[in-house]
C-alpha cells in the first residue's frame, strides 16, 4: 500500500470581520433548517448513506455555519428548558447568555447581536424542548399552519422520553456529522462568508511533500463537536463531555480515523485531550498525530505553504512537534504503562530526535502484538542498536524486520547501509541483489514502513463500528 | 579508501543476473577526484609533482595522477515520482540518454530509479543500450525516497573499481525514505563516488544534496526549468572526464575517524575542486 494524499486542517485563529455590523436576523428558511437537522439527527441510521445524511450532506457551508449559530442558541435553550444554563465557546466565537430573543456572537473582544422575531422564538423553543425530550413545553398542536410541525416535534420528543437518555439527539447527531465527515461522498462546498460570525476551516491536501491542493471544507467535526460539549452524563446536573463514555469512545473512534486517512484536524485532537486529559488512547494518538507533523511528507509541504489570511495551521516546527509528541507518548505511558504501541512510537520519535540510547531503552521492551508494528519494532530497534554502534545487534534487528515482511525495501536499505558502515562490502552486495530482486513496477511493492503514520489508526473502523453501536443500546450501558 | 580491503565486481553482475561472484583485494590507498580549473577552463598535463595532498594537515606523497584515460562509471539516479510525468519525464529521458551519448569505450552505466520505491533498473555494464531501454520504461509515480535512492546508486559505484560519477536528479524534497540524511552522508563520507545532483528551483533549498555533493566533491545544480536538463547531464559528464584522480597511501595520520583533506595544485591560477575530506573505520 502507498499514500494517495493527506491533509491537514486549517483553522480559523481570528475572524476576519470585525462583528461591528449590524444585527444579525434570521429567515425562515433558517429556522426551518434547524428542525430539518434535528430530524435528519434522530431519524438517521449510524454509518449509513441515508436520506438524513443526504440532507445534511448538500448543504452549503453557510447553510451549515448559520446552522452552528442557531444550534448554539438552540443547545443553550435546551438546557434553559431542562432548568440549566451554560455558553458555548469554540473555533473562536461565543455564544453568550440570551435575552429574551437576543443572542450575541462574541469573538476576539467584538461581539454581534443575533435577532429573533417572536414567533422564531418560540419555533426555536419548541425546538430545544424536543431535542430536551420535554414534551410538555414543545407545544400543543392546535388545528394551523403549525400543527404539523409540532406534532413531529412532539414525535420527537417522545423519542427522547423514550430513550431515557436526555442526550440522545446530541450523541446522534454527533454521529451524523462524524458519518458525513468520514465518507466517501464528503463535497467541497464553495468558499464561505468571511464577514460571517462563524467557525471555517480549510484543508490543505498535500502529496509527496507538495501542496496539491487548498480548499474550505464544511464544519461537520466542528457540528459534532458543539453538540458532544453539551452532553450532560447520567448523574450529572449540567454538561460535563469530559465525564461521559459515549464522548470519550466518539473522540477516540474519530481521531482514529484521522489518523488512518492522515486527515489531520488539531482542533479536533486538542479538544479530546483536553476533555480526557488522562485518557492513554487519546494521549497517544495526539501523540501520533504531532509524531506525523514531524514526518517530512507533512513538515516540507507546511513549511513552504501559506495559508489566507486568519488561518493557521497549529503545526510548529518539527523538531517542535516531535517534543510535543513525545511529551503526549509518555503521558499515555503514565496513564498506561503497558501501553505497547505507546512505547513504539515513543521509541521512533526518540530515534527521529536521535537520541539512540534512550530509544534502544524503549524498543527492547516494545514487544507487539502485530506483524506490521512488530516490523516497525524490529526496523526501528536497529536504528537504534546502529546509533549506539551495537552492529551485530542491529543487523539482527533488521534482519528480523526483513524477515517478517519479506518483500519490502526499508530491511534491505538499512542492512546495506550497515554493512557500508562496517565495511563488509559482500554484505552490502547480498542486500543490494535482494533490493534488485524486487519488483520493478513501484506501484506493486509494499512496505509497511511508507504508511506508518497511518498505524495507529488501524482499529478506526472498528472504533466506528462500536461507537455506532452504543447509539442502538439502552442508556444504562452508555 | 583507507581500512576497506575489497572491491566488488558482483553488484552490476548480480544485477545481470548471472556472472560468477569476483572480490578483489585493494591497497589500502585514497583516491581523490579532483577538477583543476583556470578561470573555468580545466588544466591539462599535470602530474604527481604538481599536486600536494595534505592529509589532516600532513603531507603525503602523491603516488598516481590520471587524467582522462581511466574509464567511467557513470551512475544515473534519477527521481519517478509523481511529480516527474510529462514534460518533466521526457526532459528527464533526454538528459540520461545525452549523458549515455558522451560515455566512451570502456566506460560503464548503470541506472537507479526511486519514488517510494527504489529500483535498480539497469545494471551497471557497457552496454548503455539497456540503460536507455530502462530509462525509456520508467514511469512517475509515488512519493520520493531521494536518499534510500541516492544510497542505493552510490553503493552501485562502489561495487566496481572505475571512476564513480552518481548524477542525480530530483524535482522534490524526501518524504518517505527509510534511510536518514545523516546516515547517507556518513556512507558518502566513505565513499569514493562522485555525486552531482540537479534539482529544480523551489522555496525549500535542497539541502541533502547541497551537502551529498559537497561531501563527495561533487557540485550541485539547481535548474529554473527541466528543459536545460540534456545540457546539464551532458556538462556533468564532460567536466567529470577533466577530473584528475589522485592517489596517495596515507602515512602519519590517524586510521580511524574523520580525516581532513586539502588538495592543491602548484601552479599559479590553478582552482582545485576535491571533496572536503574521509571518514575512515566505522
Amino acid at each position: 500500500m502507498i499514500r494517495l494524499a493527506l491533509a491537514v486542517m486549517m483553522t480559523l485563529q481570528a475572524p476576519g470581520a470585525k462583528f461591528s455590523a449590524p444585527p444579525l436576523t434570521m429567515s425562515a428558511g433558517d429556522i426551518e433548517r434547524v428542525k430539518l437537522w434535528i430530524e435528519a439527527m434522530v431519524d438517521h441510521r449510524p454509518g449509513e448513506t441515508d436520506a438524513s445524511l443526504e440532507t445534511v450532506r448538500l448543504w452549503s457551508n453557510d447553510d451549515l455555519r448559520t446552522l452552528w449559530i442557531n444550534a448554539s442558541v438552540l443547545l443553550a435553550r435546551m438546557h434553559e428548558e431542562q432548568g440549566k444554563s451554560f455558553s458555548f465557546s469554540i473555533a473562536g466565537v461565543h455564544i453568550g447568555n440570551s435575552k429574551t430573543n437576543v443572542y450575541t456572537v462574541e469573538s476576539d473582544g467584538k461581539t454581534r447581536e443575533i435577532h429573533y422575531t417572536a414567533d422564531q422564538s418560540r419555533q426555536m423553543r419548541s425546538l430545544a424542548c424536543a431535542i430536551a425530550g420535554n414534551v410538555h413545553c414543545v407545544g400543543v398542536p392546535t388545528p394551523g399552519p403549525r400543527a404539523a410541525e409540532l406534532q413531529e416535534l412532539l414525535r420527537i420528543a417522545d423519542r427522547v422520553h423514550e430513550s431515557g437518555d436526555q442526550n440522545f439527539v446530541l450523541r446522534r447527531g454527533a454521529m451524523l456529522h462524524a458519518d458525513i465527515a468520514t465518507g466517501a461522498l464528503m463535497p467541497a462546498p464553495a468558499t464561505a462568508s468571511a464577514a460571517f460570525p462563524a467557525p471555517r476551516q480549510m484543508r490543505l491536501q498535500m502529496f509527496d511533500g507538495l501542496e496539491t491542493d487548498r480548499h474550505e471544507v464544511a464544519i461537520h467535526w466542528i457540528l459534532g463537536r458543539l453538540l458532544l460539549d453539551a452532553v450532560t452524563p447520567a448523574g450529572k446536573k449540567s454538561p460535563a463531555a469530559g465525564a461521559d463514555g459515549f464522548v470519550r469512545a466518539w473522540y477516540r473512534a474519530t481521531a482514529a480515523w484521522m489518523q488512518k486517512g492522515e486527515d489531520f484536524d488539531t482542533v479536533h485532537v486538542a479538544r479530546a485531550v483536553t476533555l480526557f486529559p488522562n485518557d492513554p488512547d487519546l494521549l497517544f494518538l495526539a501523540g501520533c498525530e504531532h509524531e506525523a507533523f514531524a514526518s517530512p511528507a507533512i513538515a516540507a509541504a507546511v513549511a513552504v505553504a501559506v495559508p489566507p489570511k486568519d488561518f493557521g495551521f497549529d503545526i510548529g516546527s518539527p523538531r517542535a512537534e516531535l517534543d510535543f509528541a513525545e511529551a503526549y507518548f509518555r503521558r499515555a505511558l503514565k496513564s498506561q504503562p503497558s501501553m505497547m504501541e505507546a512505547r513504539l512510537h515513543l521509541g521512533h520519535v526518540l530515534l527521529e530526535q536521535r537520541r539512540f540510547n534512550d530509544a534502544a531503552l524503549m524498543l527492547r521492551d516494545a514487544a507487539q502484538d502485530d506483524g506490521a508494528r512488530q516490523y516497525y519494532r524490529w526496523l526501528f530497534l536497529g536504528t537504534a542498536e546502529e546509533g549506539i554502534a551495537r552492529y551485530d545487534a542491529a543487523a539482527q534487528a533488521y534482519r528480523r524486520a526483513s524477515a517478517l515482511q519479506p518483500g519490502t525495501q526499508a530491511p534491505l536499505m538499512a542492512l546495506s547501509e550497515l554493512a557500508w558502515r562496517r565495511h563488509d562490502i559482500a554484505a552490502v552486495s547480498r542486500e543490494l541483489q535482494r533490493l534488485a530482486a524486487l519488483s520493478p513496477d513501484p506501484l506493486t511493492r509494499s512496505d509497511p514502513w511508507w504508511t506508518y503514520h497511518t498505524s495507529a489508526g488501524h482499529d478506526a473502523d472498528q472504533l466506528l463500528d462500536a461507537v455506532r453501536d452504543r447509539l442502538r443500546e439502552p442508556e444504562a450501558a452508555r | 579508501m583507507i581500512g576497506r580491503t575489497a572491491l566488488v565486481g558482483i553488484l552490476g553482475a548480480a544485477l545481470a543476473a548471472a556472472p560468477q561472484t569476483t572480490f578483489k583485494s585493494r591497497v589500502e590507498a585514497v583516491r581523490v577526484d579532483a577538477l583543476v580549473t583556470d578561470h573555468g577552463q580545466p588544466i591539462r598535463g599535470l602530474t604527481a609533482a604538481d599536486f600536494e595532498v595534505l592529509d589532516n594537515g600532513v603531507a603525503q606523497t602523491v603516488e598516481l595522477v590520471s587524467f582522462e584515460q581511466i574509464p567511467l562509471n557513470v551512475i544515473l539516479t534519477l527521481d519517478m515520482s509523481d511529480s516527474v510525468a510529462g514534460d518533466r519525464l521526457d526532459h528527464l529521458r533526454d538528459a540520461g540518454r545525452s549523458a549515455l551519448a558522451t560515455l566512451e569505450k570502456g566506460d560503464q552505466s548503470a541506472l537507479v530509479t526511486f519514488s517510494h520505491a527504489v529500483t535498480l533498473a539497469a545494471p551497471l555494464s557497457g552496454d548503455a543500450s539497456a540503460v536507455r531501454d530502462a530509462l525509456a520504461r520508467a514511469e512517475g509515480a509515488g512519493e520520493t525516497a531521494l536518499v534510500d535512492g541516492v544510497f542505493a546508486g552510490m553503493m552501485i559505484g562502489e561495487s566496481d573499481a572505475g571512476r564513480a560519477l552518481q548524477i542525480v536528479f530530483s524535482d522534490g524534497l524526501d518524504t518517505v525514505s527509510w534511510l536518514t540524511p545523516p546516515a547517507v552522508l556518513d556512507a558518502a563520507k566513505r565513499s569514493d563516488v562522485v555525486v552531482y545532483a540537479v534539482s529544480v528551483k523551489t522555496s525549500v533549498k535542497p539541502e541533502f544534496l547541497r551537502d551529498l555533493t559537497q561531501f563527495s566533491g561533487g557540485r550541485l545544480y539547481e535548474l529554473e526549468k527541466t528543459a536545460d536538463l540534456a545540457s546539464t547531464f551532458k556538462a556533468i559528464v564532460d567536466e567529470f572526464r577533466h577530473r584528475y584522480l589522485v592517489s596517495y597511501t596515507p602515512r602519519g595520520v590517524a586510521k580511524d575517524g574523520w580525516h581532513r583533506l586539502d588538495v592543491r595544485v602548484k601552479r599559479s591560477g590553478a582552482t582545485v575542486k576535491a571533496r572536503p575530506g574521509y571518514l575512515a573505520g566505522s
